[in-house]
């Protein structure tokens, strides 16, 4: 079809019902880029917008709203950690250090979703809200955890990845249910502004747990690591930790020491083997709640 | 952004909070465009229950989609018009797979309502009075055509007119709306 007869469908393609071959010869013409067209269409599509505009308006905003809040919920507890989150303040430098020792783990994306509900407790906001969330998490995470098993059984190398999903929820479970669970939500720095992570701490177990996603791969002679910033020592190593490649990583970190309180965390890229106190670029940050 | 920015920052500014993470950002759309969307929804459903519903499910998509939103492809408006537009045209289809009788309905004009937030009320104005100077067989056709999920044939055969008038009724109110809503922005 030629230019002007593809203008006179635009009209109608606004309204998107061209049928057959209308609608192939325009995205054909489309695609060759005309620019009249495209942008004519556009116009035709803002006007029929307004049609929306011109009815009555409807329906109850507060019932809009906690519907939106309930999807909000459920799509937290199932599509985690690819939100990006606003970022931070950078970090006040502080002096002084501590060596911990510490192990790390990387495990696949469907682990994360526990500590991800966490994440989106948070995001949500909403104290009140949180007993609700934990409860329904623990529901729907042995039947997320039952299927990924029947998934995974086929293969052989994927049951070793199942068997450290179970140990990670294992350790989840355990920092998720500790009556002193302390979550701090770290924001990506300039380095990796598509970064985010959660870091979930209680003295009581004696546990921390580092969740990160959207950090770049360490480099061969790098290591990432993990500090907590206290008011009576500065920084302390947390533990150290590598990405792989895309997805999330979850590893164990030692909490900070007893007594202490961690008014900041921080991650951090340092030489191999890591450092006592921060020396390389900081990529995430988040004060501690 | 926190609530009085919020109140005073534009769609686009919104849109691009939202991509962010602001769950404030969002609830500020649901504001500003939930009841319409809850309206525009009704047209295909008619149940206020389920227009709520699409509502909803379209500033949940915003909430997971807002990366992708274009501003240069056009306004945000424009944009959850289309993505309520289509979530309704699902739901009616499925509602329809369930019972034969889900059948659109001839439109009415719209109604007046009580000015709410100035500017998206003077812009309502101006599409009912612009609607209001297009031939009524026209304005049926687009009507129909715009709130249902009808073929073109199909609004021919309802209307009872051969298909190229149906066409050549639609696009004529289209272009006379675009023309009225184009005098009154200069
Ligand atoms: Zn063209």
């Amino acid at each position: 079809m030629e230019h002007q007869e593809i203008k006179d469908l635009l009209a109608l393609a606004a309204l998107d019902r061209l049928e057959g071959e209308e609608a192939r010869a325009l995205s054909h013409h489309l695609a060759a880029g005309c620019d009249e067209c495209e942008a004519e269409l556009r116009e035709f599509r803002e006007v029929a917008a307004s049609l929306a505009l011109a009815l009555e308006p409807a329906g109850s905003p507060v019932r809009i709203l906690n519907r939106l809040d309930e999807r909000l919920a459920a799509s937290a507890e199932s599509s985690p950690w690819s939100r990006p989150i606003r970022r931070g303040q950078e970090l006040v430098p502080v002096a002084s250090s501590q060596l911990i020792r510490w192990r790390a783990a990387t495990a696949i994306a469907t682990a994360a979703l526990i500590a991800a509900s966490a994440f989106a407790i948070l995001s949500i906001n909403r104290a009140a809200h949180l007993q609700a969330q934990f409860e329904r998490q623990m529901a729907t995470r042995d039947a997320q955890l039952r299927e990924l098993h029947t998934r995974l059984a086929s293969s052989r190398g994927e049951i070793i990845t199942l068997e450290r999903v179970l140990r990670d929820k294992a350790r989840l479970d355990q920092i998720l249910m500790a009556p002193d669970l302390r979550l701090t939500r770290l924001e990506p720095l300039k380095p990796a502004p598509r970064g985010a992570g959660l870091v979930a701490v209680s003295n009581v177990n004696h546990t921390a747990l580092l969740q990160v996603s959207g950090l770049p791969p360490t480099p061969s002679d790098k290591t990432y690591e993990l500090w907590w910033i206290t008011r009576e020592s500065g920084p302390i190593k947390a533990g150290l930790f590598q990405v792989e490649g895309p997805g999330t990583v979850i590893a164990q970190a030692e909490p900070p020491p007893a007594g202490q309180h961690a008014l900041l965390s921080a991650v951090t890229l340092e030489p191999a083997g890591g450092s006592n106190s921060p020396t390389g670029a900081m990529y995430l940050k988040g004060v501690a709640g | 952004m926190s609530g009085p920015e919020l109140e005073g920052a534009s769609d686009r500014d919104l849109v691009a909070a939202v991509a962010e993470g602001s769950i404030e950002a969002l609830r500020e759309l649901s504001s500003r465009y939930g009841r319409m969307l809850t309206a525009l929804a009704m047209r295909f459903l008619g149940s206020e229950s389920d227009a709520e519903e699409v509502a909803s499910d379209v500033l949940w998509q915003v909430w997971r989609e807002a990366r992708l939103f274009d501003a240069s492809r056009g306004s945000v408006m424009a944009w959850l018009v289309m993505l309520g537009r289509s979530r309704s045209i699902d739901r009616l289809r499925a509602i329809k797979a369930r019972s034969a009788s889900a059948e659109p309905q001839i439109p009415v004009c719209p109604a007046a309502d009580p000015a709410s937030e100035v500017d998206r009320a003077e812009r309502a104005r101006m599409v009912r009075a612009a609607l209001m100077n297009i031939d009524a067989q026209e304005r049926m056709a687009l009507e129909l055509a715009y709130f249902s999920d009808l073929s073109h044939s199909e609004i021919a055969k309802k209307l009872g007119i051969p298909l190229g008038t149906a066409k050549t009724r639609i696009r004529s109110a289209m272009i006379k709306l675009r023309e009225a809503l184009l005098k009154t922005e200069k």
